[in-house]
């Protein structure tokens, strides 16, 4: 009975053992998953995770590259466009099949071989970072165009990072300064030579004075002194009308509403006396347009221009003046236009020049124009005269797109 | 030297500096005759013999123009530029007088062929001397050419 009950303990001890032996199996197998298994799905996820960062990365990159505003291209080193970003393929009205592989020379200067300024070029001979400045007629303005070079990981040179930036609003403010720099000059120039001429008068003249009074030649002495005289008064004139230049940038009233029609019958009044002098018939438009500015200024142009209609009309027997505005959509322009002398087309552009006169018995020192195109593009407008020659009469248009408001 | 009447044609638009020249010209007691025009317009007017100057008898051909630059209606540079591009008239020599020393003012008349560029002396005595020193040597010692 022992021995069965012996054997009775040993079998259920193997079972036991077998079974335990089962259950090792199983946490063996447990542990090899956990050894195995675990950090493979931990390296999975892991991965998961690197490479979705890399997606965000890189669509952020891309993304940043496409929406710089600047032209931008990676170039190898045969002067072929690797990649190029969205402005690039806009700007091209290409898309990036059409793009990528193409030499840069075809597409951007429409040539078979890289222009002498290209600095991509210039990289590619010193490895070093080039910029120049171009207009660029494939794309229609003016362009700073930048390359920095792009090395692999052996160190070898690739080819170069491509900048195109648009400067052409640089460009044209600079273009801006400059002619108004030179208009500055030539004023300078223009008031020194008109101030010296006087100045030679007075001195020259006085000399002639001493030696016409030590002679007692009275008759002489006379027509020294009437030179002296009106060299002085030209100074004067001269001078004022300096002043009165200088003041229509500085000194600016408050904004006004004025009408053109209100305008015009203003400054009509303050030339009235040589209108009907003249007997000269003067047409305004019925045309009416509100505007807003300082109407002392804006009177000056009218005034001005009226002045000099009635001043170069010559021996017309019907002379006229057409004063209006026409109102087209885009673009207001207003005329004073008259029958007179006219202008020579070789003078067209001179007669807004400081000082120039047509003509030097007309009275004044020929700052009216000058002027009146100061005033015009103190309102953002431009002035020019039409005339189809000497006898032609003359026609002068202007816009003064800041002084114009709605249409009434 | 001149059996006839010798023209100055004066292109001068400041009334008292064609004063001062005419002045001047008189103590020379040379058979010149002086012809003051006011524009540069006039100036080649009288050159073509064109409006107002269109009668040869009152405007003889100058034997000299002595011109200011700065001048109402043609510039005194383009009527330079005129007279010397014209066959007819690139023999009668040019003598600027005006106020202005700018350099690109005198480059700019040599490039057009002027014959001689004077600026005008404030000093009067100065003036005086450079009207005595032009009469002496253009229209004393200078040999014109037959017309």
């Amino acid at each position: 009975m022992a021995e069965s009950a012996g054997a009775t303990f040993g079998k259920t001890m193997l079972q036991s053992l077998l079974g335990s032996s089962k259950a090792l199996e199983t946490a063996k197998f447990l542990v090899l998953i956990l050894v195995f298994l675990v950090p493979l799905a931990i390296y999975l996820v892991q991965r998961r995770r690197a490479v979705q960062a890399l997606r965000v990365s890189r669509d952020e990159w891309q993304n940043t590259f496409d929406s710089m505003p600047d032209l931008i291209a990676i170039l190898d080193r045969e002067h072929r466009i690797v990649r190029a970003n969205r402005t690039m393929r806009e700007k091209l009205q290409l898309n990036a099949t059409a793009l990528i592989g193409q030499h840069c020379c075809r597409l951007i200067h429409q040539q078979d071989t890289h222009p002498d300024y290209c600095p991509h070029a210039k990289l590619l001979k010193d490895g070093a970072s080039h910029k120049e400045e171009v207009y660029l007629p494939v794309l229609h303005g003016d362009y700073s165009i930048s390359v920095t070079p792009l090395y692999d990981t052996a160190g070898e040179l690739t080819g170069s990072i491509h900048i195109i930036h648009d400067i052409t609003e640089r460009k044209q403010v600079a273009d801006e300064l400059n002619r108004k720099n030179h208009e500055i000059e030539q004023m300078i120039y223009s008031v020194s030579h008109d101030l010296r001429s006087p100045l030679i008068t007075f001195k020259t003249f006085l000399g002639y004075l001493e030696q016409d009074i030590s002679a007692a030649n009275n008759k002489r002495i006379g027509k020294d002194l009437e030179f002296i005289h009106s060299a002085a008064n030209r100074m004067e004139a001269l001078l004022n009308e300096l002043l009165e230049m200088s003041r229509i940038g500085r000194s600016i009233l408050p904004h006004k509403e004025i009408t053109f029609r209100e305008l015009a019958t203003e400054a009509l009044d303050a030339v009235a006396g040589q209108i009907s002098a003249g007997r000269v018939d003067v047409r305004v438009s019925d045309a009416d347009l509100l505007l807003c500015g300082d109407r002392r200024r804006l009177l000056q142009i009218w005034q001005n221009l009226l002045d000099n209609a009635v001043k170069y009309m010559g021996d017309q027997p019907a002379p006229l003046i057409e004063i209006g505005v026409e109102i087209q959509p885009g673009e207001t322009v207003f005329y004073v236009c008259d029958n007179g002398i006219g202008i020579a087309p070789e003078h067209q552009e001179k007669v807004f020049g400081i000082f120039e006169q047509l003509d030097q018995h007309s009275g004044g020192v020929g700052m009216g124009l000058t002027m009146v195109r100061r005033i015009i593009e103190l309102y953002g407008g431009h002035i020019r005269v039409e005339s189809a020659g000497v006898g032609q009469g003359s026609c002068f248009r202007f816009t003064l797109p800041d002084a114009c408001k709605e249409n009434m | 030297m001149h059996t006839e009447q010798f023209i100055i044609l004066l292109v001068e638009d400041d009334p008292a500096h064609a004063e001062i020249v005419r002045r001047n010209f008189e103590k020379l007691r040379t058979a010149n005759r002086m012809i003051s025009v006011p524009d540069g317009q006039a100036a080649l007017d009288y050159l073509y013999r064109r409006a107002d100057y269109s009668d040869p008898v009152n405007s003889p051909r100058p034997g000299i123009v002595l011109l200011d630059l700065r001048l109402p209606k043609v510039d005194g540079l383009q009527v330079l530029k005129m007279i010397k591009e014209d066959p007819s008239l690139l023999q009668i020599p040019v003598v600027i007088l005006t106020t202005s020393a700018s350099e690109s003012d005198i480059t700019k008349a040599y490039e057009y062929r002027a014959n001689s560029y004077l600026v005008k002396p404030v000093d009067f005595s100065q003036f005086s001397s450079l009207l005595d020193a032009f009469g002496g040597y253009w229209l004393t010692l200078n040999k014109y050419p037959q017309t």
